[in-house]
């Protein structure tokens, strides 16, 4: 690393001469060293899949959340920094809340993401008293999946407080090699199934540990049954049909 | 009359205390005008009456008879105006019956602010006195409290400032019988179309030296009502009944006499 | 003049009264921000439209502030015309409270365009409006509202509002000083209450009229007719009435005078 960087290393609020801020991207290498997130995007329905590092035999694996539900019909998957994650979830969670009850009407997927950048960005604010609310931007990077009046959609939202819509998109440490695979194997007429057998497949590839069904978690958004995290049964049924497969 | 019967007051003002509210009593809401002229005076009025915000009666009376040549324009409850005009009426006939001579306003005039004075303005009539007599044209105005006014035009009622700004800025002293007409319908007008509680249609009456008293009853119809768009006759038989009873005309000719209606059967009188 | 009487000759008290006079010592002050400024709103509802209309008069007690004050508006229109716009909101009570709640209302429905990329449903625009309401529940907006435009399967649809939100999606509704004069016409002539088939059974056991979506140009006879009617029977309206017709072709505007006493 140069070392002219650390002048501009520490104001989040402030451009290197090259037009860069450092802090920003330094949180999206933190991401970087997050564990696998991938999401695809079907007719059908999103499947979200993660890998849930579990690194010891004495951690309990239930207790590592990293695809939580945002509303009945919008969920997400995580990777960087989880304590950060929770923060935009719970905003996420009060936009949609407050978006159905001003409303009666569900929150659109992009207006969730677009709600969730928003907070990512306002680390550049001060309060009142020009002390900045926020200390540094969020470490994580979101996939947000849900299912509006446009159909299935897949998110993926970062730090920087950008965001696009993907088909298919890896995030985490594995995250090259997931999203080569991706582009490999997607094609528009994904079943669901097909989706999470792909999802699966490219976690196992990039993933340190050998994959079974108690270190990886899936998750499904479909029309009927909104935003859903597979059980214990479904996961176990999901990692048993891979192996057949194989 | 003997006088009012005050047997339910306390009644009343118990019931009130307990919060029972005062029945609403039907004000003429009003614009009443008069203005002299050379040959004698000219009084008008507008036709609503209201409760509340409520047109109680889209066509009404306001100018009463009190001698063949003494009329009185009413403002105020419209109860209040009615008794208090006939009963002043009455007196001013029967003073004119032992006197011998013709009735003075005036003499009217005073009559009514002594009644009015006596109820300390509980007798919410307001009025527009007018006439000629032997002694020449007499113009007056009588509030509820009893003050009395003598001026050459007068307006009261809730759109007196309306009427008497036609007044003020159309007014000229001698004016003969047509002018005082024409600025005194004016003025009605002015009530009608600007003061929420004036309404309707325009009545005149023009009290002249040696000639009758003229009443002209709807002297300006401003305000005719649209045609309906729609029919509102219902056919026979759309309403329900419990039970129904025929009383055949045969039947009522036992009791009454019975005459055939000309016209349509069916037709139903929903408006005046 | 001189006035010898300390009260006009007959605006609002009647002429006698059982209370009391109390001379009371320390006199009561107090801060009554509102007023009513009359007229009346009527939304009636169709198969494939919804038609809003108010009278345009605005009273101040026995005097006419205006005889040309709209209290119908088109919201989340694209200009200063209302152009684009696909709802419709009459509001009638306190005028002041009900340009704010318009105001609002309009660019709430705009900036909903701009954050979600999507028209506002009517349905949704309904929630909104009662939210907004009820946000003031302590110092409430003075006003009865009436929402109108085309459901998503493009039949008309109407929401009648309380001052503080609460609401409910109606075929028709009259609001506003005259909405007791106007409210049963529409009973009887929009839903057809106590109108029976002549003949089609005995006394009391006849059948209901039915009701069902009235044709445009009968909704727009009744309307005429219920503020013609109106006017005749009530000081606070008058002047002219303004109808707004909602299709899937957009707004249309007409006005028709009424009588001005």
């Amino acid at each position: 690393m140069f070392i002219a960087r650390s002048e501009y290393d520490r104001g989040i609020n402030t451009f290197s001469p090259e037009g860069r801020l450092f802090q920003v991207e330094y949180s999206l290498e933190a991401i970087k060293l997050g564990s696998t997130a991938i999401g695809v995007a079907t007719s059908e329905g999103v499947i979200l899949g993660v890998e849930k590092r579990v690194t010891s035999t004495l951690l309990e694996a239930s207790s590592v959340e990293k695809i939580v539900e945002i509303d009945q019909h919008i969920g997400c998957a995580m990777s960087g920094l989880q304590a950060d994650a929770r923060n935009l979830v719970e905003h996420a969670r009060v936009e949609s809340q407050n978006h159905s009850f001003h409303y009666a009407e569900p929150l659109r997927v992009e207006s969730c993401t677009q709600a969730i950048c928003d907070l990512a960005l306002r680390f550049g604010e001060t309060g009142d008293d020009e002390e900045s609310v926020m200390s540094r931007p969020f470490g994580v990077a979101l996939l947000i999946a849900g299912f509006d009046e446009d159909g299935p959609q897949l998110y993926h939202a970062e730090p920087s407080g950008t965001f696009y819509r993907y088909d298919a998109k890896a995030i985490g440490s594995g995250s090259e090699g997931a999203q080569a695979e991706l582009q490999n194997e997607y094609h528009r007429s994904l079943t669901l199934a097909e989706a999470e057998t792909l999802v699966l497949k490219t976690l196992k590839q990039v993933m340190e540990e050998k994959l079974d069904a108690k270190n990886v978690q899936l998750a499904s958004v479909t029309k009927e049954k909104g935003f859903r995290i597979h059980n214990d049964e479904e996961m176990g049924r999901a990692v048993a049909q891979l192996g057949g497969n194989q | 009359m003997t006088g009012f019967d005050f047997s339910n007051y306390n009644r009343n003002a118990a019931l009130h205390a307990r919060g029972v509210p005062l029945p609403k009593a039907t004000s003429t809401g009003t614009t009443i005008v008069g203005c002299i002229f050379d040959n004698g005076v000219v009084i008008a009025a507008d036709t609503r009456a209201t409760s509340g915000p409520i047109v109680a009666d889209k066509n009404c009376e306001k100018l009463h008879y009190i001698a063949p040549k003494i009329w009185c324009a009413g403002a105020g409850t419209a109860a209040d105006t009615e008794f208090t005009t006939a009963l002043i009426s009455s007196n001013v006939e029967l003073h004119s019956l032992s006197t011998g001579r013709d009735p003075r306003v005036i003499t009217c005039m005073t009559m009514l602010k002594q009644h009015l004075f006596r109820y300390q303005g509980h007798i919410g009539a307001y009025l527009v006195v007018a006439g000629v007599d032997p002694t020449g044209v007499g113009l007056f105005t009588v509030h509820a409290h009893g003050s009395t006014d003598k001026l050459p035009y007068v307006t009261m009622g809730s759109g007196s400032l309306a009427a008497m700004s036609v007044f003020e800025s159309t007014w000229k002293p001698n004016m003969n019988r047509e002018e005082a007409v024409a600025i005194c319908a004016e003025a009605i007008k002015a009530g009608i179309f600007n003061d929420l509680g004036s309404g309707s249609n325009v009545d005149v009456c023009v009290i002249e030296n040696d000639k009758p008293t003229q009443l002209l009853r709807n002297y300006m119809k401003p305000n005719e009502r649209g045609q309906k768009e729609r029919d509102y006759r219902f056919p026979k038989g759309t309403t329900a009944y419990l039970n129904q009873k025929i009383i055949s005309k045969e039947d009522m000719r036992k009791y009454i006499s019975v005459e055939e209606a000309s016209g349509d059967p069916n037709l139903m009188e929903v408006d005046s | 003049m001189t006035s010898l009487v300390n009260q006009q000759p007959h605006s609002e008290a009647i002429g006698y009264s059982f209370s009391q006079s109390t001379h009371a010592p320390n006199k009561q002050h107090s801060f009554y921000p509102y007023t009513d400024n009359g007229g009346s709103t009527l939304g009636i509802t169709g198969a494939d439209f919804a038609i809003l209309a108010g009278d345009t008069r605005s009273v101040a007690g026995y005097n006419i502030n205006s005889r040309y004050a709209p209290k119908v508006f088109k919201i989340g229109g694209d200009d200063e015309t209302g152009e684009g716009a696909h709802i419709l909101l009459s509001v009638v009570g306190f005028a002041a409270d009900g340009h704010a709640l318009k105001e609002r209302l309009d660019a709430v429905v705009k900036m909903y365009k701009y954050q979600h990329g999507k028209p506002m449903s009517v349905r949704a625009c309904a929630q909104r409006l009662s939210t907004i309401l009820y946000q003031k529940r302590f110092f409430p907006y003075y006003v009865h509202a009436i929402l109108a435009g085309l459901d998503e399967e493009g039949t008309g649809a109407l929401y009648s509002y309380d001052p503080v939100g609460s609401y409910e999606r109606e075929q028709c509704r009259a609001a506003g000083s005259a909405a007791s004069l106007i409210m049963p016409f529409l009973d009887n002539q929009v839903n057809f209450k106590n109108q029976y088939i002549p003949g089609s059974g005995e006394g009391h056991a006849l059948e209901p009229k039915k009701a069902g979506p009235l044709p445009r140009s009968t909704v727009e006879q009744l309307v005429r007719d219920a503020f013609t009617s109106a006017v005749e029977r009530h000081i606070e309206v008058g002047d002219g009435l303004q109808m707004m017709v909602i299709t899937a072709n957009g707004i249309e505007e007409i006005y028709t005078p009424l009588k001005q006493d």
